[in-house]
């Protein structure tokens, strides 16, 4: 790409050499200079759209044409079946069910992650303490540990025998829990590691932004005579807005995604109370071998994340303070 | 007024000391998890079994590493994940600089069309776009090579996004005056705005490194032999491999666990510091 | 028009992405073209030009042996290639059955396949639904291979549509695994007929303030694979005669409701979801369920893991008395080249070959298929080291296919959620089935 945007350049120094000299009008001239500006500009997005486009877009508009057939992956001939597909899943009472499970799940996640994170953030801010960075740095940890082994590990913590948090149940006085098999404490079983990994990130980011937060505010506050309460009310909280966006966003986008946690620890189970949609999409198109229907739920699954990303970013945006 | 003075900073002692205490225990509660895992890749089959669990091990049984060891060849893996991270992280950084570089200071038609379109990428999972990357990439018969395993992430919305950002937060002046003097975009891109923005690269580098060093479907489909597999795939296969049975023999899936993330925790330990003050100075916003 | 200039670029690109879907959609069609030439090429008897073809071949082998059988693999693969020396097998491990067939539908899509698989015996109709798997059927007649010495459930199980698709290889099946330290102490026998389970809970279970110490037996609720055969010696049918969901009648109710008594007086354990697996071997090897249901395959690590002596017994019957077919078979990709595949077949027929047999069988703790083997001495000297699999042997011809269909993967998880509703929510399997099988049907219906 470095390559060719050279030689772009290269060719247009010749074009603007071969204009000047053929005493064209200046203003077709300057018009044809602003255009190569402008072509040279886009050449730098280029290589990222062409990424986005064969390695996303191409295979999503692929899985729009699949949707409209009940192709097998392992069939030879792709039949075209109209809108069957999405009239079967709608008519399917397990859409719904996913569908609770995702924003059951989705819920849970960014409210918490995103509150313990800020609770974090307010405890973990302080500065010219090396205990504090490196207690800071022990809480970004589960961060970079993969979901693959986060899994295991609290599967094992979850263990209805030997697991550690039925020791901690029984030490308390109450009757050992199938965690992981039961079906109103699969969910929020699965929760607990997403937000266990994901605190530490989120703490890291409101730092990052009640650093960038200047002092004279906070200053003016107390010579206002501002409690900390309301000075966390009145400035911390609103200069964070936008941090809170990106996090809110990003951590909805990713929990309306989960997959891992759940094929390691629950497969969809018990009773579906944990077949979130992605682990739906999987099983239907690998195991139930309907990659037509699976496409089908990908486009339903996609305009539902889109719409409520849009949602979020309108609300919010009258609630987002921007700096000057 | 010294008394009254002395009074405060006795509280704020106090208060500092509190809040310390409560750090301590929240740093212990999220770091038990990983204790637990660590501590677990030391126990035998039968410790790892007793109705109430072990705080500390009996004794240190390394020989499960060494089970581990036999069964993952870790050397292969531990390079084919280094070679793979590494590759995407370079990959990814230089394509969303040029696109960041374009979308936050480039003008051209349909900017914000296209602007769209990356940030939609966010919202579309792995595990619906593999099987055409998948076709794609046997047909160019790059299956079980690294191009299978970098190149298909060369583009990520993320790091375009957080780049524009940080970008669009430079002054035009300093680009300006780099452009009267005749330097071309990319001189402008890498010797200006990449130093200025460079918590941000630093904090996206070390981001998507640590997406990739565990990511584990993406690998898991492109990858066709031992030859070309990675940590975490290895460790799912372990998992599989063991008597299809991991309940039975968790102590050894942990210790292989460990393997794994040695390297990662020690590039962190190391670089602690830097990391946490690029975090600190991006822009997320 | 200056506007018109701008439009340009963003149609090459749009237009760029259009080829490109649109080359995808023939790439598929290619694939069609290639399957046809499969089905060409399986004429009632294989061309023989190539039996004795000896050009350098390399065959990749994709399985789901895990770590205990990679030694007796990897012995049967030097054998056979110091046989055939111009075939190189390269094994590869691609995880457990899940991710094996994951990536064989993968490799199906992008026409790029191995030689020969592994394939876990319910997924099999799928497979060969989609002709992805080659018919053995020509090579059979070519060689003359004796089928009928292999089991006739385990080699019925690997044809699909009256084609021979492949054969057994690591087959299993479920059976009562009991603690005969304490069932010769207690002077009881496992149940052979349903009408002895009733005692045999009396005399088994043990209560303490209302509370099962000690449970008669265990079935696993976690997979239909363990309570299919129930419902079969029930004189039940999973699909009636004209493929319509049957699980609500009385007969196959009658497996269900018994298992629900059991539960409700305390003699039977029954566990469902991740881990229950697990959790019932423990209670097993603790003595807190005398007799268990559990995969054949499993018997090594309960004989290794116990502090008493273990047995094995049949299942018992009612009706009928069957019961299902495990573990994987060995096919050939009809995807690969001819060449390929000659080679494929002799490895296949390698594998499965008589003399092989128990030698393989012991050495990856599944059964073995084929009567003759057992009929050696090398066979009597295995039974002398196993004697628990007597019980399975002495029922050699119950051993069935499971229920073939394209859709049991999915409908079976439909009456499975009902047995989960019992375990879990203590519901009446009774009054869920008809919803159940109506649910089933509508399942049912993207295949008619």
């Amino acid at each position: 790409m470095m390559m060719n945007s050279n030689s772009q350049s290269q060719s247009a120094q010749l074009i603007r050499e071969t204009t000047a000299k053929a005493d064209v009008s200046p203003y077709t001239s300057k018009k044809y200079l602003q255009w190569i500006e402008k072509a040279k500009d886009f050449m730098f997005a280029v290589p990222a759209l062409i990424f986005l486009g064969v390695f996303l877009y191409y295979p999503l508009m692929n899985s729009v044409y699949i949707s409209f057939t009940n192709w097998n992956m392992t069939k030879p001939v792709k039949k075209f079946v109209g809108t069957e597909n999405y009239v079967k899943l709608f008519k399917n009472e397990d859409l719904y069910q996913s569908l609770k499970v995702t924003l059951h799940y989705t819920l849970l996640d960014v409210v918490l992650t995103l509150t313990i994170g800020l609770m974090l953030a307010l405890l973990f801010n302080v500065f010219r303490s090396k205990m504090y960075a490196v207690m800071r740095g022990i809480i970004f940890m589960p961060h970079y540990i993969s979901m693959v082994i986060a899994a295991m590990v609290f599967t094992w913590i979850y263990n209805g025998q030997y697991g550690l948090l039925n020791r901690v149940t029984d030490l308390m006085g109450f009757e050992p829990i199938q965690w992981l098999t039961n079906p109103s404490t699969a969910l929020p079983a699965l929760v607990a590691v997403s937000v266990w990994k994901g605190v530490g990130f989120a703490m890291m980011l409101f730092i990052s932004g009640m650093r960038g937060i200047p002092n004279e505010y906070y200053e003016a506050a107390a010579i206002d005579g501002a409690s900390g309460l309301s000075r966390f009310r009145y400035i911390t909280l609103p200069l964070l807005s936008p941090m809170t966006l990106f996090l809110v966003i990003t951590t909805f986008i990713s929990s309306m995604q989960v997959f891992q946690s759940i094929d390691i620890m629950t497969n969809g189970g018990p009773l579906q109370a944990t077949n979130a949609i992605v682990y739906w999409i999987y099983t239907m198109a690998f195991t139930e071998f309907k990659t037509g229907r699976a496409s089908a739920l990908v486009m339903i699954l996609f305009v539902i994340i889109l719409v409520l990303t849009i949602i979020q970013w309108l609300v919010s945006r009258k609630q987002v303070h921007y700096e000057g | 007024m010294r008394d009254s003075r002395m009074a405060g900073e006795k509280q704020h002692r106090l208060r500092f000391t509190l809040r310390t205490v409560l750090g301590v225990a929240v740093t212990v509660l999220i770091f038990f998890p990983i204790y637990w895992l660590l501590i677990s890749s030391f126990k035998t089959q039968a410790e790892m079994r007793l109705a109430v669990p072990t705080l500390w091990p009996k004794s240190f049984h390394w020989s499960n590493y060494a089970e581990a060891f036999r069964v993952i060849p870790y050397a292969r893996f531990f390079m084919n994940t280094l070679v793979m991270s590494v590759g995407i992280v370079i990959l990814q950084l230089n394509v969303a600089l040029m696109a960041a570089f374009a979308f936050a200071k480039g003008r051209f038609w349909g900017k914000e069309v296209l602007f769209f379109l990356v940030l939609a990428a966010l919202i579309v999972p792995d595990q619906v776009t593999f099987v055409p990357v998948y076709v794609m990439m046997s047909k160019v018969h790059w299956l079980d090579t690294f191009w299978a395993l970098i190149v298909p992430s060369g583009a990520s919305a993320y790091g375009i996004f957080l780049l524009r950002q940080a970008f669009k937060s430079l002054n035009n002046d300093v680009l300006e005056a780099a452009r009267v003097d005749g330097a071309g975009r990319f001189t402008i891109l890498y010797r200006i705005l990449l130093p200025m923005a460079k918590p941000t690269v630093v904090t996206l580098g070390v981001l998507t490194f640590i997406s990739s060093w565990n990511s584990y479907f993406w690998p898991l489909i492109m990858t066709n032999t031992n030859n070309m597999r990675v940590l975490s795939v290895g460790i799912a296969m372990l998992r599989d491999s063991i008597a299809g049975d991991e309940a039975m023999y968790f102590h050894i899936i942990m210790a292989a666990s460990v393997m794994a993330i040695i390297p990662i925790v020690l590039v962190f330990t190391v670089m602690q510091k830097h990391i946490v003050s690029a975090m600190a100075n991006s822009t997320f916003k | 028009m200056k506007t018109l200039k701008w439009l340009n670029p963003v149609l090459a690109i749009i237009l760029t992405l259009t080829l490109a879907a649109c080359g995808g959609n023939t790439n598929t069609a290619g694939s069609a073209d290639a399957a046809g030439k499969g089905n060409n090429s399986s004429a009632p008897v294989a061309d023989s030009g190539l039996k004795d073809d000896t050009t350098p071949v390399k065959i990749q082998y994709w399985h789901a042996h895990g770590d205990a059988q990679i030694e007796g693999l990897n012995k049967m693969i030097e054998a056979f290639q110091a046989k055939y020396p111009h075939i190189t097998v390269e094994p590869v491990f691609q995880g457990g059955y899940d991710d094996l067939h994951k990536k064989l539908q993968a490799a199906v899509a992008a026409g790029d396949v191995p030689a020969v698989t592994n394939v876990e015996v319910a997924s099999l109709p799928n497979f060969a639904d989609s002709g992805v798997f080659a018919d053995l059927t020509p090579w059979i007649n070519r060689d003359e291979v004796d089928t009928n010495d292999f089991a006739k459930g385990m080699l019925q199980a690997y044809a699909y549509n009256g084609k021979q698709f492949g054969f057994p290889l690591i087959v299993s099946t479920s059976v009562f695994v009991y603690n005969k330290t304490l069932l010769d102490q207690l002077g009881v026998q496992p149940p052979q007929t349903w009408d002895e389970i009733e005692a045999f809970n009396e005399k088994v279970t043990e209560r303490k303030d209302g509370k099962t110490t000690r449970y008669a037996f265990a079935v696993p609720g976690w997979d239909t694979w363990y309570y299919d055969p129930w419902l079969i010696n029930g004189g039940g049918q999973i699909l009636n005669e004209e493929g319509q969901a049957a699980v609500d009648t009385p007969e196959s109710l009658r497996y269900v409701q018994n298992f629900q008594k059991w539960i409700k007086d305390g003699s039977m354990q029954m566990g469902y979801g991740k881990g229950a697996s697990d959790n019932m071997r423990q209670m097993f090897l603790g003595g807190q369920i005398a007799m268990v249901e559990h995969t054949s395959a499993m018997l090594k690590t309960y004989r290794e893991n116990a502090s008493f002596e273990v047995g094995v017994s049949f299942l018992p019957g009612d009706k009928t008395r069957t019961s299902n077919i495990g573990g994987a078979g060995i096919v050939i990709m009809d995807g690969a080249s001819d060449l390929e595949k000659e080679a494929a077949w002799k490895f296949v027929q390698f594998m499965t070959a008589a003399e092989n047999n128990i030698g393989w069988a012991e050495s990856v703790g599944y059964l073995p298929t084929r009567k003759s083997a057992l009929e050696t001495e090398e066979g009597k000297a295995y039974f002398g080291r196993w004697p628990q699999y007597k019980a399975v042997f002495d029922n050699f011809d119950n051993v069935t296919p499971r229920l073939q269909h394209p859709a049991y993967p999915e409908f079976s998880s439909v009456y499975k959620e009902v047995i989960g509703e019992m375990v879990l929510n203590q519901a009446d399997p009774a009054q869920l089935m008809p919803e159940a099988a109506k649910k089933m049907n509508e399942i049912l219906e993207d295949y008619e």
